[in-house]
This record gives structure tokens, sequence and C-alpha cells, in this order.
């Protein structure tokens, strides 16, 4: 009997009146996320560049502003607002979260340190594990990862506590490609890197006010060229690193060299 | 210059070897033309500082209207008075009265970023009727000269820049396609799909859908960007942070 007196002090008694705007601040708030969520990705994706990444980001953070205010609101209608009373509360909603959905709880802590920290924003490329894809929304329990093939990846927040996010363009308009080249080491590697430097030089894709860089590292099985440069936009990181690879062994078979084939040796274990 | 080079690594010998021998001077003296684009991207090519490099002064409004009133010629002797066939306002008469520029003018040489070329084709494609030109039938009263004056006649001009419209579903191709244009300077169409990784008919498409919206012309066996197309086309490129001229 205590234990009931002590919680019905917590709460406030909750009439029709009280329940109308109850209803009414969670849905204006729910249409309200739903707005922002589709009109300013709707507007992003018409931008290019900064613009986009920029405005793409306000995403999750006005979200969490409205799912903070709509907070704000719904608590003084429900409970009386005093220390007390917020402490009780709080504490059992915590232990309750703590032992029955330990793992959402943390998914839902780290989608908000990801937000504050913007380890990743709509429109970045992230790498987290094997999946490496552009974030097309930072929801507040996961990530949203599209891959270039196409897949659609839901990443739990949580995975930040113990796991490194690779981030290729964080927030910028452009991240480095590279084009890998493997050659026979019987070569005139100044001549491979001049003509690959051209072979930068002359993409379409080539954004001009970063810099290009043609790395040379010899290996065993021969020597290992990494062709480092920026696209325009990042969304043409694959068509970029591709025209790089056709156009580069274009020009590196007319120029003699031998590209390495590495010999398959077929595993004989039992 | 700008048909000295191919933007392809095979393309850039010769260039190279023009711009050394100029740096030398081995080439003697002489004037160099180059388009605005392309110069940018040999910039990026051989990047020694050329400071004897000129180009034109911008056309200002002043400049322009000056221009643009040495180029009216007035047959009859009367004084011509250019006007906006929208609103009436007044955009240039030739003698001119006063100083002082219409804001029409400004706009057209704040809009062609003082390149003179396209901003005098822009003004003949504005005008609808020339100075002495009669009209047959006065069916539409905007189009025809009006004489309100004795000593005065009117030529009415469109009151918008005419600009091409990109088609729909716009897509990185045609981006692709207009700057290689812009950078060469025109190009005929077997080259395009060397220097751009798109096929030939993908390439005849694309070319056939910017001609047909009036973003490109085939003129002396080239593929080029008119002038008309030219402020459209250097905004889009450059809004994409594709390489465009510095002016």
């Amino acid at each position: 009997m205590p234990d009931e007196t002590q919680v019905s002090q917590i709460f406030k008694k909750i009439d029709s009146a009280a329940i109308v705007e109850l209803v009414a601040v969670i849905a204006l708030a729910g249409l309200l996320i739903i707005a922002v969520q589709r009109v300013l990705p709707w507007i992003g994706n018409r931008l290019q560049g900064k613009k986009r990444l920029n405005l793409l980001a306000t995403v999750p953070l006005i979200r969490l502003v409205i799912i903070l205010g709509t907070l704000a609101m719904v608590m003084p209608l429900l409970i009386k607002p005093s220390i007390q009373n917020m402490v009780a509360l709080l504490g059992t909603v915590g232990l309750a979260l703590g032992f029955a959905l330990k793992d959402y709880a943390s998914s839902l802590i780290a989608g908000i340190v990801a937000i504050g920290e913007r380890n990743y924003r709509n429109g970045d490329w992230v790498q987290v594990g094997n999946i490496y894809g552009e974030v097309r929304h930072v929801g507040m329990r996961t990530i949203e990862v599209v891959t270039p093939d196409d897949n659609r990846v839901l990443i739990p927040h949580a995975l930040l506590w113990n796991q490194s996010v690779s981030n290729a363009n964080n927030g910028e308009a452009r991240l480095q490609c590279v084009a890998d080249f493997y050659l026979h080491p019987r070569h005139d590697s100044t001549k491979v890197q001049q003509v690959l430097e051209d072979v930068v030089l002359t993409s379409p894709y080539l954004y001009f006010d970063e810099p290009i860089g043609v790395a040379v590292k010899e290996e065993p099985w021969g020597t290992h060229y990494r062709l480092r440069a920026y696209p325009v936009d990042s969304s043409q990181q694959f068509r970029f690193i591709s025209d790089l690879t056709v156009r580069g062994k274009a020009v590196l078979t007319g120029l003699g060299a031998e590209l390495t084939v590495t010999p398959a040796v077929p595993d004989r274990r039992p | 210059m700008e048909h000295c080079y191919l933007r392809h690594a095979n393309g850039l010998k010769l260039v190279r070897q023009l711009l050394q021998r100029a740096e030398n001077g081995r080439l003697g003296k002489g004037l160099i033309g180059c388009d605005s684009l392309a110069w940018s991207y040999l910039q990026r090519l051989w990047s020694v500082p050329r400071p004897d490099a000129l180009t034109l002064q911008a056309f200002d409004s002043s400049r322009l209207a000056r221009l643009l009133s040495s180029m009216t010629v007035c047959r009859s002797g009367r004084r011509v008075h250019f006007r906006n066939a929208v609103n009436g306002n007044s955009i240039l008469t030739v003698p001119s009265e006063d100083d002082r520029v219409r804001s029409e003018i400004v706009q057209l040489a704040a809009y062609c970023r003082g390149n003179v070329g396209t901003a005098v084709r822009y003004w003949r494609e504005r005008l609808r009727s020339e100075p002495e030109a009669e009209p047959s039938e006065p069916s539409n009263s905007e189009e025809i000269e009006q004489t309100d004056e004795p000593d005065e006649e009117s030529v009415w001009g469109t009151g918008v820049l005419p600009e091409p419209v990109m088609p729909a579903g716009t897509d990185e191709d045609f981006a692709l396609v207009l700057h290689v244009l812009l950078l060469h300077g025109g190009l005929p169409e077997s080259l395009l799909s060397q220097l751009l990784p798109l096929s030939h008919p993908r390439c005849m498409a694309l070319l056939l859908r910017l001609c047909n919206a009036g973003f490109i012309q085939y003129r002396e066996d080239r593929w080029s960007v008119p002038e008309l197309a030219y402020a459209t086309v250097r905004g889009l490129l450059r809004g994409r942070a594709y390489l465009t001229d510095d002016f």
C-alpha cells in the first residue's frame, strides 16, 4: 500500500483534457519528424556537394531537438514536476531498460552520442566492419547504409562502443579514390609514373583542387602503383576508379609494361 | 590553343611541347590565343606561372552600352530607342541623351560576366524587330516598331533573356559531354567516345538530346556550346564543381 501511494504521488491525475493534449503533442511531434525526414532529404538530394551534405546532416539533429522538446512538454502532463519525482521515475525506467532492453537502450544512447560527435552524417561514405556504403539515414537506434550493390544495411549505433568506424569523406563533398596497378618489375618506373599522372589529369571526373599522387611500392611479386585522386563528387567514386583503371591499363599496355598475374594455387588440403 | 590538345593521356604531348617552346622563347614573338576554359585546364598541366598572359577586360555596363550604341546603325537619321516589350521601359537610346546606363544593360553585363561575345549575342537575340523593318500586318502591337515621336523610332526587345532549358532527368553524363566540349572549344563526335567513358551510341544520344534542348550546336563539323547557352552551361558545371575558368 505505501508503494502504491508513492507511485500515485508521482503521477498526476490524468483527465480527458490531459489525454487530448498528450495525444496532440505526440502526434504533432510525429508529423514534424516525418516532415523533416522527408522534406529535407528531398531538398538535399537536389543540391550538389557540400550544401547537400550540410542539409542532410541537420536531419538527425532536428529530430533529436523535436524529441527532447516533446519529452519536455509531455513529462509535466504525466508527473508532478519535482526533483524527487523525476529521480524516482527516471531511476525506475532506467532499471527496467537496463534489464529488459539493454541493447536497445545502448543503441539509443550511442545514437545520441553519434549525433553529438558527428561521427557520421547523411551523405557520408562509411565502413563499419565489412560493410561499406553511403549513409542515407541516421536513426535513433540504427544508421541506414546503402552499399554500392544497392543493398540496404541497418547498423546499430551500439557498434560505436567497441568497433571503429571509417568515414571516407567526413562531411566533405569529395573523398580520395585509389586505383591500383600491378606491374612486372622490369619497366621504367619514371615513365610509368608520368603516364599514370596523365591518366588522372585527363579523367573527366577529376577534381583539380585536391592533390593527386602516384605511390610506388616494390613487392616480391612485382611493383605496386597506387594512383590517388579525388573525383568531383563522392557519388562518382566507382566510375572514377573504373575510368582510371581502364584507361591506365590501356596506356600501360601501350607503353610495353607487363601487368603481373599472381598464379592461383589450388588448395590441396584435405 | 584549345584545338592543340585532347584531354587524353596520349593527347597532351603536342601542347606541352608548344608551351615549352613558348617558355624557352623558341617560338619567337607572337600572340597565342586560347579559350578561357582550355587555358584553365592547361594551367593544371603546365603549372608555370605566365605573368604575360593577358585577357580582355570584362565589359561592364557602361562599356557594353557604348559598344551596343556603336553597333547600332541609324539609317534614317532619327534617334533609335530600344524598349522592353513587356513593360515599355527604355533600354538604350542611340544617340544617347545622357550618360545614364539602364538597369537592363547592367543586368545583361552582369549575367554575361563581362563576356562581350555572349552579351552581344544575347542582345541580338532579344531584339524582336529591326529599326528599318516596316511591319506588313500590324497584328501585334508589341512586335512592330512604333513612331510615337517623328524624330525617333523604337525597337522592341523581349523582357527575358533567351535561355535553353536542361532536359528532364539531367544526369551526370550531360555534364561530362558539355564539359569536354567547352574544354576543347567544340569537338567532332568521333572523338567524344575516346575522351569520355561512354560508348559512341550513348554519346550520340546525349548530343542529340542536348542539341534539341539548345545546349549545343553542330557547326563546321564540330559540336560546340553556342553563346546563348554558355552562361547556363558554365553555371551548371561550376555548381557541380567541375573545372571552369576564373572569370
